[in-house]
């Protein structure tokens, strides 16, 4: 630039152009119709990235809400036009992933009238960055599976969204995002007589929709094939059921205490062979973990992260209790239906104080949960390529005392504690 | 006969003798193992007093701290607790407490008469590293301090004649209750003292010529059943003057904000009075102006919480130290209905706590969470532990017994694994009277 400047001196071209030309560029940059996603250079003391070995004194280039550049601060060199965020003394880590929310609206989840209501969409109740959502990001929470309740035995579609600011449109990452299963707890709590509100009932009333919508699914994959040329009728209650059969969303299986656990491993498992995990897996499950370290089956828990171990009065780590027995795809959540969603870091740093390794709570916040939304293209780690959605906290990650100072997400700054909301 | 006797009573001397000094011996032997010391070696202090010392012994003996310091000799008697890497600190006190079964109700409530040790909830504050407690009622009356010994029922209650409590409204038959008795008008053996407030916010008595006689002949009668001429109500006038002299706090519990302006009317004419308000964050913002001018100690909860109506979150803890006030913590163990939920006390009342529900136990694993949040969130560390210890010490008139780490005060003392304001740390033991009284087996 300097040099072109020097030229256009240099051939004399009246300083009247020159400045015509600079002020015609600046109204440019400054006009406020353009809403191309402000450039960033995020630097930070440590960088962990969850994709590989954390980085001392790290850069992070943001530009059209992508990672454009991440490495070591003398590596990267800062390009014109970048604002720079310095967090030289703090820690930034990827935008924290929660694959079980119910905080996607503020309100009712639960439309629990039939047993099993498969067609049920949640997306089309979110309200994006409603309250409870705010406080999510507060906690450094930047993407959420916002699902229905567990009050019948298959409650719906659940719905991958950010937390950010923006229309629905706009935040929703991936949408049939998944399939929501409860089995035992909350679904017993209906009125004894109904079908469904015994385990027993609920598992015929699982299999039998399993088993309805793998036909549905197996109908149109003969078509899709050209096995057969007849094309089946569309049937908006077993839609779900070919994503779910061909492995494109995960089943979400509301599941604690070991038998029902058990069961869970048998039917989603062993039987029909879904990609899926354990949600919640809490109570004393944990003593079962062998069995799902065979299977290598994931498991999201939450949000009681502790259980008293009755025989000796011990307070056992739930995490690490399947860590103990050689479960490894663990992460957490919260489940939050209020105001809690912010404690997501929580659960991990518990999950460690009591034994889960400490890399693994890292990735049990992030890049876990991701894959197991299938949405690791998009989120879950600080690599060039993904979403910016970037948490600088004021301590070390796992040490249940440090808080979020700033949040990004998809390339802006949608919290600053020291701007949006005084702290303390 | 004779010989035979005399022999016996011979051998049976012999044999007395001996017997008798062998038991002397082995009662003396057993004394001194009663007595025999209790060393903790090598661990870090927080003295509280005397600041933090980084490897010292603390010697115990006798129910009370014997030595404290980093040259202390262990002596050759001593049971020894290897506690390198560990750190001591006293006991945590709570100058608030409705423990025990006490409640409010009647003219005047001495909890010493109303306290029930038998309770399970004594136990479940021990892994919190709670040892003493002052028991308040919910009315007027005088508090109770005890050691959490619940081994030991009995005496369990370490000062039964504790301090002045009164609930203060912003309602006028409150705040006479507080004119009244600071002005030390006694109360009559006719029950013409400072009348009894509840919540409600009651009329107080006849000496006032603001009363209708209909209204009068009501009280009349309502203390003609309660109160005995010289009855429970005038037991608070010895306290109330101590309590003007500034011999003792005088324990107020606070309704609101606004109680706290007429409450600070009132208090900014008798500068010689101390009080510890028992009160909350968001109340503490809102009337901090006041608050300065007539200088309160503070008892709070632990805990992060927001601006009144607003979204903003505060450290109360820390604004009021800032501000120049002295503060005491209260309710480190969340309240049996509070940890089902968490330590949360609703929407916008965060707690500075691991969350839900597991909290009950977690809590009870990382007892000083919600303390270190708050040192985190810019609270000076050693005003921290002053707040939980010394502070509440101070209030109850035991700073000669309790809150630091001092020889000759009560051995009541925690051993955390670390550092206890790291959540990493674990509370391993807790002692309170020389006795271990609780041991962490996680």
């Amino acid at each position: 630039m300097l040099r072109e400047t020097d030229v256009y001196f240099k051939t004399r071209i009246p300083a009247v152009v020159v400045l015509l030309i600079t002020l015609t560029w600046s109204v440019a940059a400054a006009n406020p119709e353009d809403k191309s996603p402000p450039r960033y250079a995020v630097r930070a003391g440590k960088i962990v990235t969850c994709a590989g070995d954390p980085i001392d004194n790290g850069t992070i280039l943001v530009s059209g809400g992508k990672i454009e550049a991440i490495g070591p601060r003398d590596q990267i060199e800062i390009p014109e036009g970048y604002k720079v965020l310095d967090h030289r003394e703090m820690f930034a880590m990827p935008g924290l992933v929660e694959a079980h929310s119910h905080v996607g609206a503020q309100g009712g989840f639960n439309d629990s009238v039939y047993p099993t209501v498969s067609g049920l969409e949640i997306a089309h109740q979110i309200q994006p960055y409603n309250d409870a959502l705010k406080e999510a990001i507060q906690g450094g929470v930047t993407t959420i599976l916002y699902i229905p309740g567990s009050g019948n035995n298959l409650a719906g579609i659940g719905v991958v969204m950010k937390t950010r600011p923006g229309t629905a449109e706009e935040v929703i990452i991936k949408n049939p995002g998944c399939l929501k299963i409860a089995q035992a707890g909350n679904p017993e709590r209906r009125s004894s007589g109904e079908l469904g509100s015994g385990r027993a009932g609920m598992n015929w009333v699982l299999r039998e929709k399993l088993r309805k919508g793998q036909r549905y699914y197996q109908k149109w994959l003969d078509y899709e094939q050209g096995r057969t040329d007849v094309k089946p009728e569309v049937d908006l209650q077993l839609e779900i059921f070919r994503p779910v059969f061909k492995g494109e969303i995960p089943v979400v299986i509301h599941t604690q205490m070991f038998q029902v656990v058990m069961e869970t491993l048998r039917m989603f498992h062993d039987e029909f062979g879904l990609k899926g995990a354990i949600h919640h897996g809490t109570f004393d499950a944990y003593r079962v973990a062998d069995e799902v370290a065979k299977r290598d089956f994931p498991c999201c828990i939450g949000p009681r992260v502790t259980v008293m171990d009755r025989e000796n009065g011990q307070i056992v780590g739930v995490v690490a209790g399947y860590y103990a027995r050689g479960a490894r795809n663990l992460f957490v959540n919260v489940d939050a239906t209020g105001s809690t969603q912010e404690d997501l870091h929580f659960q991990a740093a518990l999950g460690v104080r009591y034994g889960w390794p400490e890399e693994d709570g890292l990735y049990g916040l992030t890049i876990r949960p991701a894959r197991y939304l299938m949405v690791d293209d998009r989120v879950g780690s600080l690599e060039v390529g993904k979403d910016a959605d970037i948490v600088i906290k004021n301590g070390p990650v796992m040490d249940l005392r440090s808080a979020v100072v700033k949040v990004l997400i998809d390339g802006e700054v949608v919290y600053d504690a020291a701007q949006d909301r005084r702290i303390y | 006969m004779k010989i035979y006797n005399q022999k016996t009573h011979f051998r049976r001397w012999v044999v007395e003798i001996p017997a008798v000094v062998a038991l002397l011996t082995i009662l003396a032997w057993g004394q001194e193992l009663k007595e025999r010391a209790v060393a903790i070696r090598g661990a870090a202090i927080e003295t509280i007093s005397g600041g933090r010392i980084e490897k010292g012994n603390v010697v115990v003996r006798g129910g009370k701290i014997e030595a404290v310091g980093a040259e202390v000799e262990i002596p050759d008697d001593a049971r020894v607790i290897e506690a390198e890497g560990m750190t001591v600190m006293p006991g945590i006190i709570d100058p608030y407490s409705r423990a025990g079964g006490v409640t409010g109700g009647g003219e005047f409530v001495r909890v010493a008469d109303q306290f029930y040790p038998y309770q399970e909830v004594f136990k479940q504050m021990l892994p919190w590293g709670i040892t003493n407690l002052s028991i308040t009622p919910s009315s007027l009356g005088q508090t109770a301090v005890i050691a959490i010994t619940p081994d030991l029922p009995k005496t369990m209650v370490i000062n039964k004649d504790g301090n002045l409590f009164l609930p203060v409204t912003n309602s006028t038959s409150s705040l006479r209750v507080l004119r009244d008795g600071l002005a030390l008008r006694p109360a009559g053996p006719q029950g013409q003292g400072p009348e009894i407030p509840t919540r409600a916010g009651r009329g107080r008595g006849q000496r006032r010529g603001d009363q209708t006689q209909q209204q009068q002949r009501q009280r009349a009668g309502q203390r003609a059943g309660q109160q005995a001429a010289g009855g429970p109500s005038s037991m608070a006038d010895p306290l109330w003057a101590k309590v003007v002299k500034g011999e003792q706090y005088l324990i107020v519990d606070v309704a609101n904000s606004a109680t706290i302006l007429y409450l600070g009317e009132i208090l900014e004419k008798y500068p010689e009075v101390k009080v510890a308000l028992n009160t909350n964050g968001s109340t503490v913002f809102e009337t901090l102006e006041t608050l300065k001018k007539f200088k309160p100690l503070l008892i709070l909860p632990p805990r992060i919480e927001n601006q009144p109506n607003r979204q903003y979150r505060i450290n109360a803890a820390r604004i009021a130290h800032e501000a120049g006030l002295e503060v005491a913590f209260t309710g480190l163990k969340p309240e049996a209905a509070a940890a089902m939920p968490g330590m949360r006390a609703g929407r916008g009342q965060r707690a500075a706590a691991p969350p839900t529900r597991g909290a009950s136990e977690v809590n009870r694993d990382v007892p000083l969470f919600p303390v270190a949040y708050l040192v985190k969130a810019g609270l000076p560390r050693e005003i921290a532990l002053l707040a939980l210890t010394l502070k509440p010490a101070q209030v109850m008139g035991l700073a000669d017994r309790l809150g630091t780490m001092e020889p000759q005060k009560d051995a009541n003392l925690l051993i955390f694994s670390g550092d206890p304001l790291d959540p990493a740390s674990r509370l391993l033991r807790v002692m309170v009277e020389g006795k271990f009284v609780y041991e962490n087996k996680n």
